[in-house]
């Protein structure tokens, strides 16, 4: 049998990185890349924000969590990374993700691909960091990132 | 009062390391344990054999680190990667992951669905595209994070 493959979409991701109304920890969401403003501080961190609009509606297929690998500040990695939407009247809890140990000199990122894609349909997103691995409780963040 | 207990999902790993002392054929120098720099092309692969202590263990995660020093390194930068296991003398394929653009060291999270490591413990690292409009993949290591629940 002959397959028909020209109606086959292609997908290209869209990586999200610009972002409006910003609420809560505005750092994680401020989309400078991870340089200047920064979270570092004892309280888990709880961040808000809207994608652009060409995003919305579309699945979010991955989250790319960025923090730092110096000496002084990597074990600020948090622990667990909780991933909402928003569906016009309330949060809706998606998944808990669980990071891997951090190391001096090694990865300042870590990505999550969503094996199950989180609906989008308002283009509101949160995510909780809770915990972490340094020995004195302090948080990390400088940037969030998803893909749709 | 009726207490209702609460229900929380226990993690499936809980506890992680970077694999250590791995042998590696074919390696490319992603899996030789140093930071040298390495160019090649998309298509470019290493084989690697982690150390027997990892017998059915978890890969919990890759970690690719490269040189990020100019704009045209970080568009050498792998975009997918393939992971693939030798068991039972077939190479299978495992998963496709996806690094973000311009880290100089980057980690993609297996923790949500894990692959054990066979007895064979033979993995294969394959670079299916990068940033670039050219065919250039640059990298200084691929390792993997191992686990166990």
């Amino acid at each position: 049998m002959l397959l028909n493959l020209t109606n086959v979409a292609v997908y290209v991701p869209e990586v999200v990185s610009s972002w409006t109304n910003l609420g809560g920890t505005t750092a994680a969401f401020d989309g400078n890349g991870g340089t200047g403003n920064v979270y570092n501080a004892k309280a888990d961190w709880d961040a808000q924000a809207t994608m652009p609009l060409q995003h919305v509606g579309k699945p979010v297929r991955s989250l790319t969590y960025y923090y730092v690998n110096d000496s002084i500040n990597y074990g600020k990695k948090v622990r667990f990374l909780d991933l909402y939407y928003w569906d016009g009247a309330k949060w809706v809890f998606h998944k808990t993700f669980n990071s891997s140990v951090p190391s001096v000199g090694g990865p300042s990122s870590e990505t999550h691909e969503l094996a199950e894609y989180m609906p989008n349909p308002t283009g509101r997103i949160r995510v909780v960091g809770r915990g972490s691995w340094d020995q004195y409780s302090y948080r990390w963040v400088s940037e969030i990132r998803v893909t749709v | 009062m009726l207490m209702v207990p609460m229900l929380v999902k226990a993690p499936v790993v809980t506890y992680t390391e970077t694999a250590k002392s791995p042998q590696w054929q074919n390696g490319n120098g992603m899996f030789d344990g140093g930071l040298g720099t390495n160019t090649s092309s998309v298509g470019a692969m290493g084989d690697v054999i982690v150390n027997a202590k990892y017998t059915g263990w978890l890969i919990v995660g890759i970690r690719y680190i490269r040189d990020n020093y100019n704009a045209s390194v970080k568009a050498d930068g792998a975009k997918a990667m393939r992971i693939q296991m030798l068991d039972g003398g077939v190479w299978k394929h495992m998963r496709d992951v996806t690094f973000p653009y311009g880290e100089y060291s980057s980690e993609v999270s297996l923790l949500d669905s894990p692959i054990t490591i066979s007895p064979d413990r033979r993995f294969r690292v394959s670079i299916l595209s990068n940033y670039a409009s050219g065919n250039g993949a640059q990298w200084k290591e691929v390792e993997f994070v191992v686990g166990y629940p």
